[in-house]
């Protein structure tokens, strides 16, 4: 009950309480200490007179004397206090006796033993005499108990002013201690009740009350700033909510909707009235789908997962991304497709609060992917006609080409055949002259044949199915070299052949590509005194990674670097053909065959400085991989270091 | 306040029980022969004899009782058990002075005034104590007489106690009614 009351009352309670227990402790002591000390104060009185009177009636007793005996009883009557005096013989008789009041239990009291006999308002002494007889003096109480009411009316006195100071205490207490609080409790209250954080409490002085004020008004600031800056917090979020383009939807660890803001109503139809608080997200989901995903994330996570809210809940708990496309059903029925990520909101333990799913529509994307799907479509389609018409002409080009190179030669060869005869026939009649033309067109036609060889190898080059397999270029330059040595009789030449890889591509073709660069070197050095020719492999260049990079470097006259992007052109010829003879196609062949196994050729040189020309070869060859699943499905690269035996300059014999 | 109302209270009361004061005053009779008893004891203490009065210091004290005795057991009952001044006491009891030993107090009852004074004249030098009831008795030199009224009143020949060299108390002579001194008897009430 005590602990209901207010400050005031508790503080008056224990105030009040202590003064009155001060009081009735005082006054019980004070009683006690007079009842105590009553009888020893009524002896201090009695015993000298009784022992007077002992001995001055002496005598008188022993010889029963009773007018001495009461003259010395009667100096008694001197204090009023002695009420009545006594001295009885030992056979009964009053030898003498004054009294100044009747004293009916004298008589009793005269076979008690001796001492001080306590009664309400008087006191008796009783006292043996030397002589035989006894004393007995009896005296009033009144004054002793006026002195204790004396006393009790002093110490009344004291527990007035006691009171006073108490009163002037709780007016102290009251205006220091009970005021300000109770300002502080109705100011708390009023913010509490009304979340007001803008009161504040007058605040005088220093002590701890005044502190406590301040630091209260203190923790009201703090908690007014935090309070507008959660206002401002808030708004900014509210704004986020009701302006984003997506729908953010915040549910409870258990899946119940907590908000939904403008986007997600527009998304799906319902407003956030009809779900916040009620629903969960399986309303707008289709129940298959989350079964399916549900199995799905079962076997992912490696335990079961409920087809119900824990499909998206699942991940995030774990603390993994949840982010996935759904199709939504929306209020009216009709689908969205829309992509939808989980998050798990968690507190500063770590333990999940809630989730919030941002989720964003697909419809126009998936539109814009399905137009940018057809036209790719179509574009392929239309490129695919278009290459079918381009291969179509160029195999009409080609065949052309080949039947009119092949229909050339039979022409050609009656223009030859027919000139033979003729130059039989005329030879002892023609002159000089005449003998001259016919040599001319007799070369004119031989050089006309090798150019319609050249182009039907050229053509073939284009036409003819590969037959990829691993090639052992070292063992193809050798015998190219080889096939070349009727040619060289008589030069001198220094080969330098590096380790060759073993690469995958069309025997044949490499061949043709080999030979044509050895005969392209031995062709322009023959000005040469001493030719020099290095065959090797460059290891990884740059721009050629993957690639196994061949090249074939002379001492020829070289050429113009300008004129480099000229050299495989079909006819195309940096030098006439009355210094070195040939028709143009060789390194157009190169180029074209290269090209088809998917590689590249370029060249180096400057004029009278010699001249490297280069072709690359695809190290892998996916496509080659499904046909011939062999070790040998994939070029070799270029043995490290192998590739230079020898710099050409450096080379003398 | 309280105090002065109460000092009013036993004025009034005062006032009203004053006739009893004087009723009090009188002395119930007792038996006189008992009431002399007593004293024969009681003058053992109030009066002062000479060391040769005793044979030594442990000697009791002897009372005779000379002539017809008038206690019986009373004066035995009186003394049983009591001592004065360290010696307990002893009665003798005789018809001549011859059958006595030698007395402290003697208590003389011969009715014949020749008999008595011719004792009272043989111990009249001796430190002996005479008492008697006859009513010339001090001035037949005896020391002390019981004088018998409504009470039992003492008179006291001081100048036979002083021939005796006994000492007799002033205690004792303020409770005494008459008093022989220098041959003059001085009533003291």
């Amino acid at each position: 009950m005590f602990r209901h009351l207010s400050i005031h009352k508790r503080l008056a309670f224990v105030l009040w309480g202590s003064v009155l227990l001060a009081f009735v402790a005082a006054g019980a002591g004070l009683l006690l200490y007079q009842a105590l000390t009553l009888e020893s104060r009524a002896r201090q009185i009695m015993e000298p007179y009784a022992q007077m009177v002992a001995v001055g009636t002496d005598a008188a007793v022993a010889f029963a004397d009773p007018l001495r005996a009461q003259e010395i009883l009667d100096t008694l009557r001197a204090n009023p206090q002695i009420l009545a005096a006594e001295i009885t013989l030992d056979d009964g008789r009053s030898l003498a006796s004054f009294s100044n009041v009747l004293d009916a239990r004298a008589q009793q009291q005269s076979e008690k033993p001796d001492g001080i006999y306590l009664g309400s308002d008087a006191a008796q002494l009783l006292q043996g005499l030397p002589k035989g007889g006894r004393l007995r003096i009896s005296m009033s109480l009144a004054q002793l108990s006026a002195q204790t009411h004396q006393a009790m009316w002093m110490f009344g006195a004291g527990m007035l002013v006691l009171l006073a100071a108490t009163l002037i205490q709780m007016a102290v207490l009251r205006r220091t201690i009970v005021r300000p609080i109770a300002s502080l409790t109705e100011t708390t209250e009023l913010v509490r009740a009304r979340a007001d954080y803008t009161h504040r409490i007058p605040v005088s002085g220093a002590g701890e009350l005044a502190r406590l004020g301040q630091s209260f008004n203190a923790m009201l600031e703090g908690i007014q700033q935090r309070e507008d800056d959660l206002r401002r917090l808030a708004a900014f979020q509210r704004t986020i909510l009701a302006n984003a383009a997506y729908s953010i939807i915040s549910v409870t660890p258990e899946g119940i909707v907590t908000s939904f803001n403008p986007a997600a109503e527009r998304l799906l139809g319902y407003t956030a009235d009809e779900v916040a608080g009620k629903q969960t997200p399986a309303l707008w989901h289709d129940p298959q789908e989350m079964a399916q995903h549900a199995r799905v994330l079962s076997s992912e996570l490696g335990e079961t997962i409920a087809p119900g809210f824990e499909v998206f809940a699942a991940r995030p708990r774990r603390g993994l991304t949840e982010e996935r496309e759904w199709i939504f059903t929306r209020k009216d029925g009709t689908r969205v497709p829309a992509n939808l990520s989980v998050t798990a909101l968690r507190d500063e333990g770590g333990n999940i609060t809630g989730f919030v799913g941002l989720i964003y529509d697909l419809t126009e994307r998936k539109q814009v992917e399905a137009e940018i799907h057809q036209l790719n479509q179509e574009l392929e389609q239309r490129v695919a006609e278009r290459t079918a018409q381009l291969t179509e002409a160029n195999k009409e080009l080609e065949a052309f080409a080949y039947s009119v190179s092949h229909d050339l030669r039979s022409p050609l060869r009656h223009i030859d055949g027919f000139l033979g005869l003729l130059k039989e026939q005329l030879a002892a009649t023609l002159d000089a002259q005449s003998q001259h033309y016919m040599d001319t067109i007799s070369k004119s036609v031989k050089r006309m044949g090798e150019l319609i060889d050249d182009l039907l190898s050229f053509s073939r080059m284009g036409r003819q199915e590969m037959t990829r397999g691993p090639v052992d270029l070292g063992a193809l330059v050798e015998d190219v070299i080889h096939e070349f040595e009727p040619e060289t009789k008589g030069r001198v030449i220094h080969w330098h052949i590096g380790e060759l890889p073993v690469v995958v591509g069309d025997y044949a073709m490499l061949r043709v590509v080999l030979a044509n660069l050895v005969s392209n070197a031995l062709k322009f050095t023959q000005t040469r005194e001493q030719t020099a020719i290095e065959i090797g492999c460059l290891p990884d260049t740059s721009g050629h990674e993957n690639e196994t990079v061949v090249f074939v470097r002379d001492n020829g006259v070289g050429f113009d670097m300008r004129y480099a992007n000229k050299l495989f052109g079909v006819f195309e010829r940096l030098h006439s053909g009355k210094d070195f003879e040939g028709t143009g196609i060789g390194l157009a062949n190169v180029h074209r065959v290269v090209s088809r196994n998917g590689g590249t050729t370029w060249a180096e040189g400057k004029v009278n400085g010699g001249a490297t020309f280069f072709f690359s070869l695809p190290r892998e060859n996916p496509s080659v991989a499904r046909i011939a699943p062999s070790k040998a499905t994939a070029s070799q690269p270029c043995p490290l270091n192998e590739g230079l035996i020898a710099q050409v300059g450096s080379e003398t014999e | 306040m309280r105090t002065i109302l109460h000092s009013w209270v036993i004025a009034l009361l005062w006032m009203l029980y004053l006739p009893g004061l004087v009723a009090s005053q009188e002395l119930a009779l007792a038996n006189p022969t008992r009431v002399k008893a007593a004293f024969l004891r009681n003058f053992a203490h109030y009066v002062n004899w000479p060391a040769a009065a005793f044979t030594d210091s442990s000697t009791p004290w002897h009372i005779c009782i000379l002539g017809p005795d008038p206690f019986g057991d009373i004066l035995e009952t009186s003394l049983k058990g009591r001592t004065e001044q360290g010696r307990s006491f002893e009665v003798f009891r005789a018809e001549t002075l011859d059958q006595l030993p030698s007395c402290q107090i003697v208590f003389l009852t011969y009715k014949d005034d020749a008999r008595r004074r011719a004792v009272l004249d043989k111990l009249k030098n001796r430190p002996i104590l005479t008492v008697g009831d006859a009513p010339e008795f001090l001035h037949e030199g005896g020391t002390i007489r019981f004088q018998v009224d409504d009470r039992v009143r003492l008179s006291i020949n001081l100048d036979q106690a002083r021939v005796a060299a006994l000492t007799i108390q002033t205690r004792m002579l303020e409770v005494s009614s008459e008093v022989l001194d220098n041959g003059i008897v001085r009533k003291m009430r």
